[in-house]
């Protein structure tokens, strides 16, 4: 099979589960549909009505980690390719990652050092 | 500031740049709320209770959480005040089942406490027997009180199997007599053990929620944090059943699960030694007056009652419970604590909403 | 017909571990609760809240079911049935599951309520924490087998399993595996007693039923990926191979259920920590030991 009808066959599959799901619904509303009462569409909350929207500036608290995140997720691109040919390069390969992980594995130790890595 | 402000704000500052080529952060954002790290973000009122898995039903927390940390707190019970009494006064026995139906996390705590304060104030002394089936009743609600206190744990905490094991402990110990509640005794000392090796739970618990000593603390939350506070060590019926306080000195909700776990087993003895109930239903006092006080420690902590009894009816009472003077700690414990860790610190308090004054 | 077979079997196990479930949180073994539970969420209504996004609502869940089924498209459950042999297997089931993330934070955002949002945000940052530990591990497993073929994964075992020739890199993996289909202890953004249900709080009906099939089917993706990298997938003696496959998945699965009953919630500051401080460190000695022992015994 070529990488192309993989891709093809991966599509179909997709839009198979998105008519299951359609079917789901279609079943679901061959049920019964939904009665539009006064306050039943109220954001859950435990027994009192909350505010909304509550689409606000968040303040995501893991920023120090999420900085590092991106230096540590884009080095991972460069790790397939080496983890395929490894074996073939041989004892070159650990050295020239080891020397690059090195730099970047310093890189996390001085994000920690920052105080990178707690609750902000 | 205040939400709406804060909306408010917002709105502002985007209506003064609708005529600006460009829309500047610094001018959008001046008018938001600063965290604690200095960052302008906008804050969400969210309400927690009165129905809230994992928090005792019919408390309401109110959090203003600043991404997911709590900013502000306010916290009121919507089922506290059941214990006022009745402008017309109650005679005796419907007093005792009126402050009784008060809180049903602790019924027999306050008729005890009840029967305490009507027999003091008639100037009664209940046989030395009587006294200590008493506290044995007592005690043993102090047991099922601390397993229902688990099972809410294991439900905050979302540990399945600590909300379901406990929650059976809890029934079975309800019901038994005196044989089957000390048959309780292997499985409290293996749930204990058991707990203490659970991993996480420690981390989970640990620097959560520490209290400092204060006026305000009652019960294992005192005892938790380094008190000597105990209604049942000036108690000689206690002191003749050879009772001794427990208490560890750091105060976070780890603490407090290891005294409650602790005074499982020493209820357990207590119940031992006397070996027999009398449940606290009723009291004679007949057409006495008088003024009356009692105290008791009930499972969540000391609780006082003040009545004045006239020719054999209560005409006056006043209540002191834990849980108000715990509800007090809230919004200054809770400040700035991550969402998760905020709940299992209320959690970790025992707080009852039912025996809050109105 | 491959993806037939596959699709089905996925939705068996991913029932299995419903029953599995239901028996964890009721007490009782019954083979038909889940198909009563989901024919009762069918039955009932599903309500929209208020001012929702509704793309992103109504998106999530389905986004979430072909996500998990993705996963699996790239995993052969026996020699040849397999739907896609895609050269850059190993590669493709990373990039899926970026995908997890998504998904839970288009069903925070999108309703429009408190629990779903802070359950959602709180997801991303359990992201930033798993993530590295799902990458790290499956590169050395790619050094091992010298490629990202998944078939030539499991072939490479031939010998010792990965689960043996790398340990560590096997229960990094699997705890990460546990955080990307949010199972206790690493629920946080459904957290029951922290969120009242969180990013699943406000779907009710039909949609809530395409979302727990979702992570259903998403926890036996992720064991049949374990299962795939660490166990030898098909291979094993007597059976037939995708009787070993399928035993093996449901071990994992029932495994990943189980550790969660007997657990508290970890706290999202101290996964963060842990992950970074420790789990990064070790999955990074993990290359390399394995980069020095595939030199020396492949």
């Amino acid at each position: 099979m070529s990488a192309l009808q993989q891709y093809g066959l991966l599509l179909a599959l997709i839009c198979g589960v998105i008519g299951l799901v359609l079917i789901l619904f279609a079943l679901a509303r061959a049920i019964g549909r939904t009665q539009q009462e006064p306050g039943k569409n109220v954001p859950a909350t435990a027994g009192m009505p909350s505010r909304d929207p509550v689409w606000v500036r968040y303040h995501a608290r893991y920023y120090g980690y999420a900085l590092l995140f991106l230096a540590f997720d884009m080095e991972m691109a460069f790790m397939y390719p080496w983890a395929v040919v490894y074996r073939q390069t041989g004892l070159v390969a650990l050295l020239d990652m080891g020397v690059f992980l090195a730099i970047l594995f310093l890189g996390l130790l001085y994000g920690w050092s920052q105080g990178a890595f707690r609750r902000q | 500031m205040t939400v709406e402000h804060a909306h408010a704000g917002h709105a502002q500052a985007q209506a003064q740049h609708g005529d600006m080529p460009f829309m500047s952060m610094v001018d959008v954002t001046k008018d938001l709320p600063r965290s604690r790290d200095g960052l302008p973000m906008e804050w969400v009122e969210v309400p927690f209770g009165p129905m809230f898995p994992g928090l005792p039903g019919g408390l309401l927390l109110t959090l203003t959480l600043d991404g997911d940390a709590v900013a502000k707190t306010r916290v009121r019970s919507v089922v506290g005040g059941g214990g006022v009494l009745p402008t017309a006064g109650l005679d005796a026995t419907s007093f005792i089942a009126h402050l009784g139906a008060m809180d049903p996390l602790a019924p027999v705590a306050y008729r005890l406490l009840a029967c305490r304060a009507l027999e003091a104030a008639a100037g009664q002394v209940p046989d030395e027997e009587i006294r200590r089936r008493r506290i044995a009743v007592l005690e043993r609600e102090r047991i099922a009180s601390h397993l229902g206190w688990l099972a809410m744990l294991g439900l905050q905490t979302g540990f399945a199997w600590l909300e379901r094991h406990a929650t059976r402990m809890q029934l079975e110990c309800l019901r038994a007599d005196l044989p089957r509640i000390l048959q309780l005794r292997s499985t409290i000392q293996a749930l204990t053990a058991r707990l203490v090796r659970t991993p996480l739970l420690r981390s989970r618990l640990h620097g959560s929620g520490i209290v400092r000593p204060s006026s305000d603390l009652r019960g294992p939350v005192a005892r938790a944090a380094g008190m000597r506070c105990d209604a049942r060590i000036d108690d000689e019926t206690y002191a003749a059943l050879a009772f001794e306080m427990t208490e560890r000195q750091g105060g976070d909700a780890f603490d407090r699960l290891h005294i409650r776990l602790g005074e499982m087993q020493q209820s357990l003895a207590l119940i031992q030694s006397v070996g027999g109930f009398a449940e606290p239903a009723s009291t004679v006092v007949g057409s006495a007056s008088g003024a009356g006080h009692a105290s008791l420690e009930t499972p969540r902590g000391e609780a006082q009652l003040h009545l004045v009894l006239e020719s054999g009816r209560v005409v006056q009472a006043q209540l002191d419970t834990p849980t108000t003077h715990h509800m007090k700690l809230l919004p200054d414990l809770l400040d700035q604590q991550e969402l998760g860790d905020a709940l299992t610190t209320v959690c970790s308090l025992d707080l009852s909403p039912w025996e809050v004054a109105a | 017909m491959n993806t037939l077979v596959i699709v089905l079997s996925l939705l068996a196990g991913a029932y299995l571990v419903a029953v599995l479930e239901a028996w964890l949180a009721t007490g009782r073994f019954r083979l038909a609760a889940p198909a009563w539970a989901a024919v009762a969420l069918l039955g009932r209504e599903s309500i929209v809240p208020r001012t929702p996004d509704r793309i992103f609502f109504e998106t999530a869940p389905v986004l979430l079911l072909v996500v998990a089924l993705l996963v699996s498209a790239v995993l052969p459950l026996s020699p040849g049935l397999i739907i896609a042999d895609m050269t850059t297997g190993a590669l493709f089931v990373n990039a899926v599951l970026a995908y997890v993330p998504v998904a839970l934070l288009m069903a925070g955002w999108g309703p429009n309520g408190g629990y779903a949002l802070v359950g959602g945000w709180r997801f991303l940052g359990q992201t930033i924490a798993y993530s590295m530990l799902i990458v790290m591990p499956i590169t050395a497993v790619a050094m091992r087998a010298e490629s990202l073929l998944t078939t030539a994964v499991v072939t490479s075992q031939g010998a010792v399993w990965n689960i043996v020739y790398q340990p560590l890199g096997f229960v990094l993996f699997f705890t990460a595996a546990m955080a990307v289909s949010f199972l206790p202890p690493f629920d946080l953004p459904t957290a029951g007693g922290e969120l009242a249900g969180g990013v699943e709080a406000e779907y009710t009906g039909v949609r809530l039923g395409v979302f727990r099939l979702g992570r259903m089917v998403l926890v036996v993706s992720l064991a049949a990926v374990t299962t795939v990298f660490y166990l030898g997938g098909w291979m094993g003696p007597v059976l037939p191979p995708w009787a070993w496959s399928a035993i093996k998945i449901l071990a994992v699965s029932s495994t990943m259920l189980l550790t969660g009953h007997y657990l508290p919630r970890i706290r999202e500051a101290h996964l963060l920590a842990w992950c970074w401080k420790l789990g990064i460190p070790l999955a990074l000695l993990n290359i390399f030991i394995v980069g020095v022992m595939v030199l020396i015994w492949p």
